[in-house]
Formats: C-alpha cells, sequence, structure tokens
C-alpha cells in the first residue's frame, strides 16, 4: 500500500473499520512507514485523551429528580383510566378506517350511478299519479287538472 | 441483589406498571449520561437540565411504547435527541439571520464554550467536591478535549460523545442515530483525525503509549 492511502485510511483502521486484506496491506505499511506509525499513536493518543474526559453533572441531580416526578406525577402522568381507555379504543382505529375508505367508495358509486344510469321507468298511471298529487296539495291538483277551470265554466 | 443492581429490563416492567421507585432508579442510572449527551447539543447548563427533565418525563409518559425493555437506554437516548434537535431549529428559527449560519454548521464560538465550562465542567461547582486526586492540570486537559469536541459538526460530536464520553458500543449508536454500524465507525475515524489536529499541543502529554487495535 502506498502512503498517500496509508495516511487516508490511519484514522479507520485506527477505530477497527478496516478489515480483511486492506487491514493486513495498512498494517504491513505501518511497520515499515515511521510516519503512518507516528501518525497511528498521535491517534491512538487522542481517543485515550477523548476516554478520560468522562461524564458531565447537573448542578443539582436530587432537584432535577424532583421536577421530574412534579412534572410526571402531577400534571401529566396518564392515569390507569386514560391509559385504559386509549388501549380499548386502539383496536377500533383500523376497523374504523376500513369503514370510511368502503362507505367513501359506496357513496361515489352511488352518486355515479344516479348520473349515468338510466332513470327508473316509473309506469304509474294518470290517475295514480293525480291521486299522489292531490294527497299532498289537493287544492294545486283540483286547479292543475283544470277541474276548477271546469267548475267554473260549468 | 440489591434494587439498583437490578437490570434495565426489570426496572422498566416495574415502571410500566407504575412503579415509580423503578424509574428514579433509571433516572439515576442514566441522568449523566443523558444530561451530558444534550449537554453537547446546548452547551449550555440551563437549557440541558431543561431538556434532560424533559426527556425523563416524556419517557414516563410513554414508557407503554416502549416495546422491548432491554432498549431503554437506546430510547432514552432517542428520546433525548429528538428534543435537542427541536431545540436547534426552534433556536435557529429564534435567532437573526446573522447568527442562523453558526447554528446550521453546528459551531459555537470558543468563548462561549470556555464560558459555560468554566461553570459547569464536571458539575463541581465548589471546590471541596472535587476529587483530591484530580489536579488542576488533568482538569485543564479535560477542558480542552471538550472544547474541540464541541467545535466538530454535530453528526461527529454526537457519536463521539456517545462513544467516548459515555461509553456506549457502536452497535447500540447505530440504534440511537438510525445509522448502519459503518457510518458509526466512519464519523468516529474522521471525529479523530480533526481531534488529532485540534489536540495536538496536548498529544505530547499523554505519556502512556496504546496499544494498536
Ligand atoms: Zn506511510
Amino acid at each position: 500500500m502506498k502512503h498517500g492511502k496509508a495516511k487516508r485510511l490511519l484514522a479507520d483502521y485506527a477505530v477497527g473499520r478496516l478489515r480483511g486484506r486492506t487491514k493486513a496491506k495498512i498494517e504491513q505499511h505501518i511497520s515499515e512507514c515511521p510516519i503512518c506509525e507516528r501518525e497511528l499513536k498521535a491517534l491512538q493518543r487522542t481517543e485515550k485523551l477523548l476516554k478520560e474526559v468522562g461524564l458531565l453533572r447537573p448542578s443539582n441531580p436530587q432537584l432535577l429528580l424532583n421536577r421530574v416526578r412534579e412534572a410526571t406525577q402531577q400534571v401529566r402522568q396518564p392515569s390507569r383510566q386514560t391509559l385504559g381507555w386509549r388501549l380499548s379504543w386502539r383496536w377500533l382505529l383500523k376497523p374504523a378506517i376500513g369503514f370510511a375508505i368502503f362507505s367513501s367508495i359506496a357513496v361515489g358509486a352511488f352518486v355515479f350511478w344516479c348520473q349515468f344510469a338510466d332513470k327508473p321507468n316509473l309506469t304509474i298511471s294518470y290517475e295514480q299519479y293525480h291521486r299522489l298529487v292531490s294527497w299532498s296539495n289537493p287544492l294545486g291538483n283540483w286547479i292543475e287538472t283544470g277541474i276548477g277551470e271546469m267548475s267554473a265554466t260549468q | 441483589m440489591a434494587r439498583d443492581e437490578l437490570p434495565d429490563s426489570v426496572l422498566v416492567a416495574k415502571a410500566k406498571r407504575g412503579d415509580w421507585v423503578a424509574f428514579e432508579q433509571l433516572f439515576w442510572r442514566y441522568h449523566e449520561r443523558i444530561y451530558t449527551f444534550i449537554w453537547h447539543f446546548l452547551q449550555n447548563r440551563e437549557a440541558s437540565e431543561d431538556l434532560t427533565q424533559e426527556t425523563f418525563v416524556r419517557a414516563w409518559e410513554s414508557l407503554h411504547g416502549l416495546k422491548s425493555n432491554d432498549a431503554f437506554q437506546v430510547w432514552l437516548h432517542q428520546i433525548a435527541r429528538r428534543l435537542c434537535l427541536d431545540a436547534l431549529r426552534k433556536r435557529a428559527w429564534e435567532k437573526p439571520m446573522s447568527d442562523i449560519a453558526t447554528y446550521d454548521d453546528q459551531k459555537v464560538s470558543v468563548g462561549e464554550v470556555e464560558t459555560d465550562l468554566e461553570f459547569g465542567l464536571e458539575g463541581k461547582s465548589s471546590p471541596e467536591e472535587i476529587d483530591p486526586e484530580e489536579t488542576l492540570f488533568e482538569s485543564e486537559r479535560k477542558k480542552a478535549v471538550r472544547i474541540a469536541v464541541s467545535k466538530l459538526s454535530q453528526p461527529l460530536r454526537e457519536v463521539v460523545v456517545l462513544h467516548y464520553f459515555e461509553g456506549l458500543p457502536v452497535d447500540e449508536i447505530s440504534k440511537v442515530l438510525g445509522v448502519p454500524i459503518g457510518t458509526v465507525l466512519s464519523r468516529l475515524a474522521r471525529a479523530r483525525e480533526s481531534l488529532r489536529k485540534l489536540l495536538a499541543h496536548y498529544l505530547d502529554e499523554v505519556e502512556n503509549e496504546v496499544n494498536r487495535p
């Protein structure tokens, strides 16, 4: 492996990202190249520096815990009842969505059918029709049929 | 077995049944990790404490949504990370235009970091709390490392914090971030290259030789 390529791959090697032949080749190069050996040591020392840093601590962990407890138990803790309600209704979600899709398809199909299908052939007689109309509006039907006029002329 | 030695999965199962004491144990186990993780996003003590609180509140509220009780640590970090990204987005939005570039690059001026580190490093606010074996020299070095890490881009910084400061294994980090293990390793490598340059001054001080991987 050439120095340029080895230098580019050194950090990947240092974090254990290289495998197989590439790993073997870079190890061979490092053993022969003092510059890469020095660079690898620098990367390893960087890791050592990073590992000794450790964790930060909040100013008052007990106070922080108290704040968490207040926020959860007094204000927003999901009660068993609410939770139960949520769980008991969750199973309905999928059937409800299915039903909504089915009903919109059904309504759409009905509207389509109403617009384009042949109108039903209403075979009621003249007499039947006027009986219907006179039931809903007796006076209107009387005038419409000309009975009014007839009786007026008579 | 003492209660604080119980594995996460047992404590999570108890907490799911409403056992607050079990949840407290989880808080004591993880609050420093979560605080550290958040601090390296926000670099501000007060904001980080607020988000640490919010992380545990959300965890308690949505504990029933956690499918695998073993995955608590990863899940908790995911909650914290989402809150941090939201906070940064909000902060970038609220900042005047001239400052947005700074937050887009996720870089913070050294001065700002130093100010907060003076107050926040290791959380040891009074001298008597400081471990006597921890020399002033070492503290300075740790501080320098933290400042160098804060200069990294966010994707590199978060893997460094998770892996080196918190000690999370690479496969757990890949779950927290939702990226392949190879990506985590690649980011660790790039971060180490950058930090090697930023910390050049301190590398000579590291006496002990480190074995090759
Ligand atoms: Zn070389």
